[in-house]
């Protein structure tokens, strides 16, 4: 007997005292970009999939906030929703040009802060796109366009062909003061995404693309 | 008479008490994490010597040699320190579950459901306890070294990695030793059981595994990303994807979650035992 109430003591503060926060207000992302507007801001366009039911196919949409720093854009987003981004599912991260020469260690701190995002998330740069477009960019193969880009960062680093850096690896690169690339992204003339060479940082700023010109 | 305990049993405990604290310490530190280890299992050679030289089965049988009054403050201390403990142990535990698997709970309520689990599996206990750790430490083991050779292509070395210093071995050895002290408690010379083989193996094991894990946090995110990350041990597991597996830390987290219980039931024991002493002394 004062087992089972010392449990059902144990149950309520479990109801009292958590987060309060279940599957159902998190809205799960599979990709997500940070692009800058005219008037300084930041602005995250992120990639999120919607089924009604289980027989139903997953559709894409995209939400849109804007902060002016990267913490802003996720409590941005969380006021948006009533809810949370859920990164567990993230897979691909796009930076502007600009928001990549102005510095990306603020970006990778807030990443990092997120409780669900994986360390595995791969980051690359829009080149002479946004970031915006690269995200909203119609996939050719796969059904998701998050799915795609993802498989696409994946299959080049497996071969080679672009740097092939996690979000973890970044955050060490950028603390301990090395230099390092990310993968460069940008869109054909029909709206593909395909790869356009690197991104090359120092002390966490971009410094400027190197490899894959005359691609799109 | 001493509580029978089966040498393999007794290894095992030791094995699995002594790899709780790996998911706490900072993830450079792994030269530290292993002397710490090693720590405990000379700290424990050094106990079972005394014990063959002075012909005692456990710390229990020593205690009759002493006057009821000792035993009184001896039985008193005993159960506030593993009290201690337990507390310490239940609330980590809680906080990590908290921050990482179970953000609906709060952490008082994990402690509180952890603690009454825990005093559940001590209640048969110290023999009953052992018998339990021997299937959890091979199940706690074959995660984590799976997990180990899995994400082996992760791993990238530099010279940071090897870095240690003095102060960084304070960390894991508050850690490791009072739950040690727990342990020897219930370990002595028997000589139709012998347990210095299972003692020594079961700590040298868990010395190894938990420097090579604290090693891969390091190879894995790197020396200063590692520094940023809470929980940098668990989420190194989770670099890796193996077919349908693709948020492999949470497994290799519960192999920790097994180690975190045997350590709680464990000072739950010897809660019991120090009050059980102190009820035969009045």
């Amino acid at each position: 007997m004062k087992r089972m109430l010392i449990l059902i003591v144990a149950v309520l503060l479990a109801c009292v005292g958590g987060k309060g926060r279940g599957a159902g207000d998190r809205l799960p992302i599979l990709s997500a970009g940070v692009s800058a507007s005219s008037d300084g801001q930041l602005v995250l366009t992120a990639e999120a999939v919607r089924q009604d039911s289980l027989e139903g196919s997953a559709a894409s949409l995209y939400l849109t906030t804007s902060g002016s720093d990267p913490a802003a854009l996720f409590t941005g987003a969380e006021q948006l929703l009533a809810g949370q981004l859920y990164l567990s599912h993230a897979r691909t991260f796009v930076i502007d040009e600009a928001v990549a020469r102005q510095g990306i260690a603020p970006l990778i701190q807030t990443l990092l802060a997120q409780d669900d995002v994986r360390l595995t998330l791969r980051l690359a740069v829009a080149r002479d796109v946004t970031a915006d477009e690269i995200v909203r960019a119609q996939a050719v193969v796969e059904e998701i366009p998050g799915e795609a880009l993802g498989a696409l960062l994946d299959a080049h680093a497996v071969q080679g062909g672009l740097p092939d850096l996690p979000l973890c690896r970044v955050s060490d690169r950028i603390l301990s003061g090395a230099d390092f690339s990310l993968p460069a992204l940008t869109l054909t003339e029909d709206g593909r995404v395909i790869p356009a060479g690197q991104a090359d940082f120092r002390l966490g700023r971009m410094t400027g693309f190197s490899g894959g010109e005359g691609l799109a | 008479m001493p509580d029978k305990i089966f040498p393999r049993g007794r290894g095992a405990l030791f094995f699995l008490v002594l790899l709780a604290h790996v998911l706490f310490v900072p993830a450079i530190s792994w030269p530290s994490v292993l002397l710490a280890g090693l720590f405990a299992l000379g700290l424990s050679m050094l106990w079972l010597t005394a014990a063959k030289r002075w012909q005692f089965q456990d710390f229990w049988t020593l205690l009759r040699r002493v006057p009821g009054w000792a035993k009184k403050g001896i039985g008193a201390g005993l159960i506030l320190f593993a009290a201690w403990v337990a507390v310490h142990t239940a609330w980590d535990s809680a906080r990590f579950l908290y921050d990482t698997a179970l953000p609906e709970w709060s952490p008082w309520a994990g402690m509180i459901v952890l603690l009454v689990l825990c005093w559940l599996i001590a209640s048969r206990g110290a023999p009953a306890l052992c018998l339990w750790a021997v299937p959890m430490a091979w199940l706690a083991g074959g995660i984590i070294v799976l997990s180990l050779v899995l994400s082996l292509p992760d791993w990238q070395f530099d010279a940071s990695l090897g870095v240690f210093s003095l102060g960084g071995l304070f960390r894991p050895l508050r850690m490791i030793l009072p739950v040690t002290v727990l342990a020897l408690l219930f370990t002595g010379y028997d000589e139709q059981l012998p347990q210095s083989g299972a003692v020594l193996v079961g700590t040298g094991c868990a010395a190894v595994l938990a420097g090579l894990t604290v090693l891969r946090a390091g190879a894995v995110l790197g020396a200063a990303g590692a520094r940023t990350i809470s929980y940098a041990v668990y989420e190194a597991a989770g670099v890796f994807e193996t077919g349908i597996l693709q948020r492999s830390e949470v497994i290799f987290g519960a192999a920790f979650a097994i180690c975190m219980l045997a350590r709680i039931a464990l000072a739950c024991c010897v809660i019991r035992r120090a009050w059980q002493l102190l009820r035969e002394s009045k």
